[in-house]
């Protein structure tokens, strides 16, 4: 099976550290507003933020390369194998018959990378499953182009 | 109103339409109370307005045109746009009536036309004659066969040509649900609870049940201050506490027995005269009594049968039985919904209503696997786990005798037991079946080629024990948040299990 291309790896990292900044600044924000009106007893000054942000940072550091070990995906003649989780584990199977489209979709952040995402959509409801996250983008794009070709398809509604 | 040959000619809705429209009349008095505000001439205005609307109402129902055709339904509609859409046969999903009290009481009905490849209803018949609904219905969900009889063969038309679904087909209704069992289902409701909460909540900031009537019964007048009835129990609490535990518990029973009431009176109303009619590739159901709905899907939109069965049914035996539908075709999914097969049946008569969903399923030769015997210990462990820290914090928080929490700790052993007993699968045929749930046992049924994707799960415990979760996805109605699942099988078992179903998938095709 194979795994993602190594630099979603970065990708994981700089996500993981744009968001505890964002989350590191608004819950400064709200303590700036609670010490302004009720002072300095119900909050130590810098508690919070300093929590989020030291959590974040290790998170954001120490995580992306486990999660990177224990992703692996593989399409075979007749199925799309997907398997990942550091803590909780999934393998998932979509058999490509049922492959109703397939898109590649690539944040701002994985451009710069040079990376896109594999989504395959089947007509079950969570979808969500079937996400490919760290692909080269020229990987992307032929792996849609082969799972997008069907043998036939029969219109019976 | 109605011309019998569908062949011919345009047709307009049902002359009662402008009447029901006439509502939006009401605007025109929007519209005058909005001209009083500002002081100009009321009268002549709301005058204006309305006869505005009533020209707009009557255009509008002068303008809508139909017609059904060989292959398709034309509908021409707009008063200034002018609108025309053409929905072809073999995309019709659907034809829904529904009719409201004043509706029904008319004999008109709302029919609704819907297609997989779109957002569902692609024309709105707002109304025709009940008997033209069904008419319509009868027409355009006819199957292939009865459109092309040449091609079907000889004997597929009758002597005088007519496409054979129109006479020798006619639905059969195959099962009714008699109003005492809706009695029964709304009565062994787990939303009755819901409703109770409700209650409660809304008397509160509302008041509009005879709380404080009831309580001053049972509380000493001394504490029924003028504030809400809540404050005035705790107070109670404080100083005389068989007091309090009466008039608690009256108020519980006074709020249950009305949640209780108003659980079976909306179930029969929902539910009033449930019937569940089949033929060829088609299923009908119609229910209601204020709002009488009738709709029909085809078997193909069947994506999986919900068997579900809340612990009291369970009890007396009963269960009510649900059906993810959808339509979809190559690259497009739409409307997915969840139908009620029907609300409430008795055990020993799922089969039938099992029969006319998957005409090929054996109901009776199932044979249920249970789940890992190391799951009974991982549902003690979950269980143990949050006695023992909710007994920990009230011990350290509140006080030392809350140790004998512990105690809870056998209850829980029984109940990981007894969960673990509703833990199933099996297969039968082209089928696979799930089984879960200890308060509401939720039994899945889905056809295999009807499966979309296959996941094994594993959770942290499950890893240390070797046990997987098997999640079969299927079409249907994402907001439903259950979905198929084998819970804890062994892990090889559940790969197993999910590379042959796969297998099984791959070898039914293509299949919309």
């Amino acid at each position: 099976m194979n795994n993602l291309h190594p630099r979603v790896i970065a990708v994981w990292r700089l996500t993981g550290l744009i968001t505890t900044a964002v989350l590191a600044a608004v819950l400064a924000a709200l303590e700036f507003w609670v010490l302004a009106r009720w002072g300095a007893r119900i909050v130590i000054p810098g508690s919070s933020a300093g929590l989020v942000v030291l959590f974040g940072l290790l998170l954001s550091f120490a995580w992306p390369p486990l999660r990177y070990r224990f992703w692996r995906w593989e399409v075979r003649p007749d199925r799309v194998v997907i398997q990942k989780g550091v803590v909780w584990r999934s393998r998932s199977l979509i058999p490509r018959v049922r492959v109703q489209h397939v898109d590649t979709r690539t944040s701002p952040m994985q451009r710069w990378f040079g990376l896109s995402s594999l989504i395959i959509f089947t007509a079950g409801t969570r979808g969500a499953d079937a996400e490919i996250p760290g692909l080269a983008s020229e990987e992307a794009e032929a792996l849609r182009e082969e799972l997008a070709r069907l043998e036939e398809l029969d219109e019976h509604v | 109103m109605s011309t019998f040959d569908p062949q011919d000619g345009w047709l307009r809705l049902h002359p009662v339409t402008p009447v029901l429209r006439s509502v939006q009349l009401l605007y025109a008095f929007v519209i005058g109370a909005l001209a009083a505000q500002f002081g100009g001439p009321t009268v002549p205005i709301l005058v204006i307005a309305a006869a505005v609307i009533a020209l707009w109402i009557t255009i509008g129902y002068l303008r809508y045109r139909y017609r059904v055709t060989d292959d398709s339904i034309i509908v021409h509609h707009g008063v200034l746009f002018r609108q025309r859409r053409v929905i072809p046969r073999s995309r019709i999903q659907n034809i829904d009536l529904r009719a409201g009290l004043v509706q029904q009481v008319l004999g008109v009905v709302t029919a609704r036309v819907e297609t997989a490849g779109g957002q569902g209803t692609e024309a709105l018949l707002h109304v025709v004659s009940r008997r033209e609904g069904e008419r319509l219905r009868e027409v355009l969900m006819a199957t292939p066969a009865a459109l092309f009889p040449a091609e079907a063969g000889a004997d597929a038309a009758t002597d005088d040509g007519r496409p054979r679904s129109l006479l020798a087909q006619p639905l059969s209704v195959k099962l009714r649900v008699p109003v005492l069992d809706l009695v029964i289902a709304g009565a062994t409701s787990n939303r009755a609870g819901l409703l109770v909460a409700a209650l409660l909540g809304g008397d509160y900031f509302l008041d509009f049940m005879p709380t404080d009537w009831l309580l001053a019964r049972f509380i000493p007048p001394e504490y029924m201050a003028p504030e809400a009835a809540a404050e005035s129990l705790i107070q109670t609490a404080q100083h005389d506490t068989v007091a309090f535990a009466i008039g608690a518990v009256a108020l519980l029973l006074f709020f249950g027995l009305a949640g209780w009431g108003l659980s079976i009176v909306a179930n029969v109303v929902r539910y009033f005269d449930f019937y569940l009619a089949s033929a060829d590739g088609e299923l009908q159901v119609g229910y209601g009594l204020f709002t009488r709905r009738e709709k029909g899907f085809r078997r193909v939109r069947v994506q999986n049968v919900q068997i579900e069965q809340p612990i009291l049914r369970r009890w007396l035996r009963l269960a009510s039985l649900r059906v993810q539908t959808a339509g979809y075709g190559p690259g497009v999914k739409a409307d997915e919904r969840v139908e009620t097969l029907t609300p409430i049946t008795r055990i020993d008569e799922i089969g039938g209503y099992l029969a006319a969903v998957f005409p090929d399923f054996e109901w009776e030769r199932v044979e249920w696997k249970p789940s890992h015997p190391r799951a009974q210990r991982r549902f003690f462990i979950r269980r143990a786990l949050a006695v023992m820290v909710s007994t920990g914090l009230a011990v350290v928080f509140l006080d030392p005798r809350f140790i004998l929490g512990l105690l809870a700790l056998i209850p829980a052993w029984f109940l990981a037991t007894a969960h673990y007993r509703h833990l199933g699968h099996a297969r039968s045929g082209s089928y696979v079946l799930t089984r879960e749930g200890l308060w509401t046992q939720r039994t899945y049924i889905v056809p295999i080629p009807k499966i979309q994707a296959l996941h094994l799960k594993q959770t942290p415990f499950q890893r240390r024990l070797g046990l997987g979760t098997v999640a079969i996805e299927t079409a249907g109605n994402p907001y439903d948040w259950h979905e198929a699942r084998s819970i804890d099988l062994s892990r090889e078992y559940g790969l197993d299990l999910v590379e042959s179903l796969a297998t099984q998938v791959k070898m039914a095709g293509l299949v919309f």
